[in-house]
């Protein structure tokens, strides 16, 4: 019997939402760093951009697993720069997916143009601003990864290992070496000194090109390998009280990020499925009992809150935004199972 | 030889920044004050000797438009010599307060007239010089504020031109009573370092050209600068002549900070590839040429470091603050 729904049309609905012209013009617009709510709820919009539907507990995990495997690859990257190779790879592992569809083949190709256009020219020091600033989101966030601990890249801490061998950066040279020059600029004398790493030569530069062999194995599929992946509430974060506190933030439904979302989630294009089709449910977890046990005792600190617009105050605010909301199509469906996940999507239908 | 000392907690972990440390000694009441940036906030602490925690405070960047609080940049004690002021940069302005943080004396504003919207507008880079502070900003302009012996009468006195890209660090040393004696160095961006004589009007000497890695760090020591880079590296140069006369491959990643134990002449520098190495920085007998000789390297497991301070101006004790750690680690020579 043909299944009613398949991976590949999973997989290019969610990627062609996420590469829709508009929802890219947006994100390319300059901005500030988005708080985690802002990023969690357009997440959340994009996960559930397909029939398929995440409950509560799983939509966390998978979050929690989205934001430290993309901690360990800024982190990790040998040079600031080298956050626009991991982008690349992203893209190039993304296009893998879709080889069958030209049209969203075409829409990563043109993302993949703009990034070139914007990131490609900025300096060392512009780039070593953007990584410094995106490791200001991630930081404090030391949730176990099952994968990560058991490659060996992330410690029962929560930390990932930062190794001191292997091959410097493109553009650095392998610590050790102490040289001395006269003043007209000749070498006099040759130093060696003991620095700890055992690190060898860089052996060549990523490619940028559209093509390219990128070098950086950052940003690769982690799943080319088949394993299982969970991820570890207890013991996350020994020091809870050191967790940013986004209290200090302003108040979130502060205009101008109100604006940011409207425009992004005006920009992200739902697609309607032809006939009445139920959705299917993903589950991270083993067992459905799991899910929910999960949900019930995930830690307070690491609880995620997506912003609730109807509860705006602002009345031409949400005039404006009920007008965008309005422009998507949510598919007709008969729910599952109602969990918080779910309550954003209803809302949106009743506007 | 050194070793980990006790450490000392931080209420909120040091962000990802270069030169996220600053220490302020006071033997006089045995105390030392420590500064560190975690993002929105600064935390600032005074611990006796052994490094036991006595009080801490946080600061804010002063609120503005915007979706988030402003992130501050750097924080840094300047030693005057009547008095001592704390000063805050951020993404919106510099702030000033008296040394222990308590009473603000002075908010300058930064002026985002010429940035293009993808430019990030702050401060950054933090230096006193005399009875002056300067103070690094985005588009490569130096501010320098006169600052009275006491009391908010702060006047911004000269805005100083020489880079174009924005200011990663300054470092400045007591003039040394000759004439056209170098005491002020700035670095940029760019890794471009520029060589300046204090004054009532600040002069510049030299440029020393970068080569296309920035430059976080620069210390400068009886004429000597030195100034780490975003590729590992740490050169050393003639402040008179802006002549390099060592180069040290002395990190596998970008250096995040530099300090100085002036009276011994000795250099601490620290990286993101979770090394710290102390230099013995000397002149050659016969020749006068600036040498250097490797001391000492520890390994902060795991830390991407960001900062990292002298404790006593014998370069006996050091501290480093890593990103996303949450205490500051003290090692002591044995």
């Amino acid at each position: 019997m043909q299944p009613f729904w398949t991976f590949t049309g999973v997989l290019n609905d969610i990627i062609s939402t996420m590469f829709n012209r508009k929802f890219m013009e947006e994100l390319f617009k300059p901005q500030e760093l988005y708080s985690k709510k802002a990023l969690r709820t357009v997440y959340e919009r994009l996960a559930h951009a397909s029939i398929m539907k995440l409950n509560q507990a799983s939509m966390d995990k998978l979050y929690d697993l989205m934001t430290m495997a993309f901690k360990y690859q800024v982190l990790l990257c040998p040079r600031p720069k080298d956050v626009l190779l991991v982008t690349f790879n992203h893209l190039d592992t993304i296009k893998g997916f879709i080889q069958d569809s030209p049209t969203i083949l075409q829409q990563v190709d043109e993302t993949f143009r703009q990034l070139t256009e914007i990131y490609g020219g900025l300096s060392a020091g512009e780039f070593q601003l953007i990584r410094q600033t995106l490791l200001i989101f991630f930081q404090d966030l030391h949730i176990r990864v099952s994968m990560f601990l058991k490659d060996k890249v992330q410690n029962n801490n929560g930390r990932f290992v930062l190794p001191v061998s292997g091959p410097v950066p493109w553009g650095t040279e392998v610590p050790g070496l102490i040289r001395m020059f006269n003043n007209k600029g000749e070498e006099v004398k040759r130093i060696e000194f003991k620095h700890g790493g055992n690190y060898v030569p860089a052996p060549k530069e990523g490619s940028f090109e559209l093509y390219g062999d990128r070098v950086l194995k950052l940003g690769t599929n982690m799943y080319s390998v088949n394993r299982p992946v969970e991820t570890h509430m207890s013991g996350s974060s020994k020091n809870l009280a050191s967790r940013t506190q986004e209290s200090i933030a302003p108040n979130p439904l502060a205009k101008e990020e109100l604006n940011f979302l409207a425009r992004l989630m005006g920009g992200m294009e739902i697609k309607k499925p032809s006939g009445p089709e139920p959705g299917f449910r993903l589950n991270l977890f083993t067992t459905d009992e799991e899910e929910e046990q999960a949900a019930l005792t995930r830690p307070e600190e690491l609880s995620y809150e997506v912003i609730n617009i109807q509860a705006t105050q602002d009345q031409q605010r949400s005039e404006e935004l009920a007008r965008i909301m309005g422009e998507f199509e949510i598919m007709e469906q008969p729910r599952l199972s109602t969990s918080k996940g779910d309550d954003l999507l209803a809302m949106m239908d009743e506007l | 030889m050194f070793r980990w000392e006790r450490s000392i907690p931080l209420r909120g972990s040091a962000a990802a920044l270069c030169n996220n440390l600053s220490v302020l000694q006071l033997p006089a009441r045995n105390l030392t004050y420590f500064g560190v940036v975690h993002g929105p906030s600064a935390q600032l602490l005074s611990a006796a000797p052994e490094g036991v925690p006595l009080a801490q405070r946080q600061l804010h960047a002063k609120e503005g438009a915007g979706v988030s609080p402003p992130l501050i940049t750097q924080v840094h004690w300047c030693v005057l010599p009547f008095r001592v002021l704390l000063v805050l940069t951020s993404h919106r302005g510099i702030q000033m307060y008296e040394s222990n943080g308590y009473t603000m004396v002075y908010w300058h504003a930064l002026d985002s007239g010429d940035a293009s919207p993808v430019q990030a507008v702050f401060a950054r880079g933090i230096a006193a010089s005399g009875h002056f502070i300067c103070v690094g900003t985005w588009s490569g302009r130096v501010l320098v504020f006169d600052i009275p012996a006491k009391g908010p009468n702060i006047v911004l006195s000269e805005e100083l031109a020489g880079h174009q890209t924005p200011i990663t660090d300054i470092a400045t040393e007591p003039a040394q009573g000759q004439d056209c004696v170098a005491d002020m160095v700035t670095a940029d961006d760019s890794g471009l370092l520029c060589v300046w004589r204090s004054g009532p009007e600040f002069t510049l000497l030299t440029r020393i050209p970068g080569f296309g890695v920035p430059c976080p760090s620069v210390q400068l020591w009886q004429g000597i600068i030195a100034a780490g880079y975003g590729n590992g590296q740490v050169h050393l140069y003639e402040a008179a002549t802006g002549n390099l006369h060592v180069q040290i491959n002395a990190h596998a990643r970008a250096i995040c900070a530099l300090d100085l134990a002036p009276e011994v002449g000795k250099l601490l520098s620290a990286g993101e590839d979770t090394f710290v190495h102390i230099w013995k920085l000397s002149r050659s007998p016969e020749s006068g040429y600036i040498e250097v000789e490797h001391c000492h390297g520890e390994c902060v497991s795991d830390t991407q470091l960001c900062g990292a301070r002298f404790c006593d101006s014998s370069g006996s004790s050091f501290a480093v603050t890593g990103y996303d750690l949450a205490e500051i680690r003290r090692f002591s020579s044995v």
